[in-house]
């Protein structure tokens, strides 16, 4: 019944004609198309090998400025060494890929026949990509990596040992603080260089407690996570509509790892000697009622609200806001944070435990270099990451962005100059330095089990379910996760 | 020399078709059969993306219905905006459709203008837009608080649990326009005959629609509700922007797609991954075929 194409039948034969004329001349027409495609074809196929190489002339401005006013082809400006491409990738955001594409500017100035090309996703895309692109074969030459990860990724084999570049000099780490250095070890094989070390802190409105006339308990001291529970209570009794004493921290991996150290015993925290989930049904239970009972009354946002500020850009966050007083986050973002307010930020350690294992969970986060097992140019890549770690020139640039760096003699050089803001933060890493116990490298799964653990806060914070259930839950579906990853 | 160049020349003649189709041919094999046959495959692995893939049997599938606790929610948030979303589009559609049918000035205009919706719909900018929205301190809210609805204007339409998945809906049948072209083109396809012979016999516009507008269009009618169901079963971008990718508070964005990609991308749990995929195509394929059963009846098929 119903025709989208309405044929007209006028002249049948006629039409016809006209067809097969045009159809002959169409052939034609085609083959000789058809033949040059072919042509093409065949010459891609031969040319294939040669298609990689960069062009010389794709250098920076920085590198051109360099060579002389004839401007001679890039690949013999320099040490006359063929023009070479190093992958570089980081998880960025605008202002930190600034300071990575200036010090890359500064490499390239001394070695001119390297190009340097950079990929850097956000942190919330950054670990899906590496994932691909290591599954894919496609990694980049240098990649930065957590030290929380080095077990996901160095025990697949993707990662290629660095001992072998300190000890053709080409990478140096003498002036490495050796408890630094090893965090970029795994079964005794040095895999990372540290860029930056951080910790998490407790943040704390220092100007609105005061003028809340409530007393911050002292630096020095430790107040345990009952006690900090009450004091969270005093404070939102003083605050308006709107505020919250603390914001939401159950999404928070760090968080979740500190504590999960403080209820295993000294040598376990995420999976026990038989393989499996070592956090006891009792731990669980009660860290996902403390999140519960402060929800309820009002101390931490309800979920949705919660989950909308974790979309938030840091500086415009609730934090900087005076929507919340108290925020526990990484001591490097202090700055990002204090651009966002007047009011004064201060710095306390993590809650502690008294009633499991470990009094304190608290652990250095450090963000490090690792050189592809895929990569054709492992030497320049050591020789990169040497410039970027050991070059003051290169390091005042970076200055402090993912926390204290590595190296000593920067160190100290650094702080010589250093902010109010990243004095802080070097204080305050140090004084988790102090109390700090080597952490364990997470087994593979656990990355998806601290998800895991954020998402079923959700459930017990929307009374979907209770703590002990929650907690259940999390157990099976972490003994499911690290099965599937053996 | 010249005589090879002809028996070529006949060769392509006959088969200069399939000389054009490579590039098709090979995108098809390389991206889509290739991948189809090795998810098959690996579904029947534990393959970790990097790791060599070892034969479990059927695991992942019996993974799903026991120790896969996202796996329900997935399923329920996929089933729910299917049903709820899909009707309301193609009744939307439907009822725009009958309105543009009619001749207006600058019609073309209007058509045009209903039709940017189908062609934005998908993107990361508007599911971008949508959050902004139907945020906590969105422009939904400050018109609810204008119109004195204030008891409602602090809640975020996107976040809360219980309204995230009716702003995702919002969103889809919002996207009416590419069925209502297709609604469109059918309407105008009824002969005038029919219905200046129901005019003629007294029949009032609504049961001209009812009697004999929408029995002649029903084949599209089903084209477009089976076009629909298959791709709201697929909805990834704008559940994924607007629930910041993780599947929003308390699963209530988790579409089915969501769950692959997490299991997939962020686990690198491919194996499992691939089993769920074919879960999908398992119930893409039993509703369109349960849509083409029920329908039979109601469907006009000129015979």
């Amino acid at each position: 019944m119903i025709q989208f194409v309405n044929v007209t039948k006028i002249n049948k034969k006629f039409k016809e004609k006209e067809r097969e004329r045009k159809m002959r001349k169409f052939k034609k027409w085609m083959t000789v198309v058809a033949l040059v495609l072919a042509a093409i074809m065949v010459f891609v196929a031969c040319g294939g090998n040669g298609g990689t190489t960069t062009a010389p002339d794709a250098d920076t401005d920085v590198a051109a400025d360099d060579t002389t006013d004839d401007a001679p082809p890039a690949d013999e400006a320099g040490d006359g060494e063929e023009p070479v491409t190093l992958r570089v990738t980081w998880w960025g955001n605008t202002t930190r890929d600034l300071l990575y594409q200036e010090i890359n500017e500064l490499f390239m100035a001394e070695n001119p026949h390297v190009t340097i090309v950079t990929e850097s996703p956000g942190w919330g895309d950054y670990w899906t990509a590496i994932a691909t692109a290591y599954a894919s074969g496609t990694a980049p030459d240098v990649v930065q990596f957590q030290s929380a990860q080095i077990g996901e990724f160095a025990a697949m084999g993707v990662m290629h040992p660095l001992q072998e570049f300190i000890d053709a000099g080409i990478l140096n780490v003498d002036d490495f603080e050796p408890g630094l250095l090893s965090t970029g070890v795994f079964n005794d094989e040095l895999y990372m260089i540290t860029l930056g070390v951080t910790a998490v802190a407790l943040y704390v409105n220092q100007t609105y407690l005061d003028e809340l006339g409530i007393e911050l308990w002292p630096e020095d001291a430790d107040i345990t996570w009952d006690e900090f529970e009450a004091f969270m209570a005093d404070v939102q009794a003083e605050l308006p509509d709107g505020a919250f004493a603390l914001q939401d921290y159950s999404h928070n991996n760090d968080v979740i790892w500190a504590y999960v150290r403080q209820v295993t015993p000294e040598g376990v925290e995420w999976v026990n000697a038989d393989g499996e989930f070592a956090p006891s049904l009792e731990a669980m239970s009660e860290w996902f009622d403390k999140i519960y009972r402060m929800r309820s009354e009002g101390i931490i946002p309800d979920v949705a609200l919660a989950h909308e500020h974790t979309q938030m850009a840091w500086e415009e966050g609730p934090f900087p806001n005076r929507q919340t007083l108290f925020l526990f986050a990484n001591a490097n973002q202090i700055g990002t944070h204090q651009a966002g307010t007047e009011d004064e930020i201060v710095f306390r350690r993590i809650p502690t435990n008294p009633d499991f294992y470990n009094l304190h969970g608290d652990f250095l986060i450090t963000s490090s270099f690792a050189i592809s097992e895929t990569s054709e140019n492992k030497e320049l890549a050591a020789k990169y990451i040497d410039f970027f770690v050991n070059t003051l020139a290169a390091q005042q640039i970076f200055d402090f962005e993912l926390g204290i760096p590595g190296s000593l003699v920067i160190q100290d050089a650094l702080l010589a100059n250093a902010s109010a803001t990243d004095i802080m933060q070097t204080e305050y890493v140090n004084s988790v330095a102090s109390i700090f116990m080597p952490f364990m490298v997470k087994a593979p799964g656990v990355w998806a089990v601290q998800d895991e653990i954020a998402g079923a806060s959700q459930q017990v914070g929307a009374g979907a379910m209770t703590p002990e259930q929650a907690a259940q839950m999390i157990i099976d579906t972490a003994n499911d996760l690290i099965r599937a990853n053996q | 020399m010249f005589k090879e160049v002809k028996v070529l020349s006949k060769l392509l003649n006959k088969h200069a078709g399939y000389v054009f189709l490579i590039p098709w041919l090979l995108g098809f094999l390389l991206l889509t059969l290739i991948p189809l046959v090795l998810s098959f495959y690996y579904s029947f692995t534990d393959f970790l993306m990097i790791d060599e893939p070892h034969f479990v049997g059927l695991d992942n599938y019996i993974r799903m219905f026991t120790t896969d606790f996202h796996f329900r929610d997935a399923v329920r948030v996929t089933l729910l905006y299917v049903f709820i979303s899909v009707p309301l589009q193609i009744f939307a559609s439907l009822v725009l459709a009958f309105i543009l049918n009619k001749s207006v000035p600058g019609l073309a205009g209007i058509r045009a203008a209903f039709y940017v919706p189908s062609l934005l719909g998908g993107s990361v900018a508007v599911a971008i837009l949508w959050r902004q929205i139907f945020g906590t301190n969105g422009i939904f809210n400050v018109l609810l608080y204008s119109i004195g609805l204030e008891q409602f204007s602090g809640i975020s339409w996107i976040a809360d649990p219980r309204y995230a998945l009716g702003s995702l809906v919002v969103l889809r049948v919002w996207q009416f326009g590419s069925p209502m072209i297709i609604f469109l083109a059918a309407i105008k396809q009824v002969p005038t005959s029919y219905l200046e012979a129901a005019t003629v016999d007294g029949a009032n516009s609504f049961t001209r629609i009812v009697k004999i507008i929408l029995p002649l269009i029903s084949p599209i009618i089903l084209f477009n509700l089976v076009m629909q169901i298959i791709s709201a079963f697929r909805v990834f971008t704008e559940a994924f922007v607007i629930s910041g990718g993780d599947g929003g508070v308390m699963n209530s964005l988790l579409v089915y797609t969501i769950h692959i990609y997490n299991i997939g991308f962020r686990q690198m749990r491919m194996g499992y991954a691939s089993a769920l995929s074919w879960f999908l195509v398992l119930m893409v394929a039993v509703f369109t075929v349960l849509a083409f059963i029920m329908t039979k009846k109601h469907v006009h098929y000129d015979e």
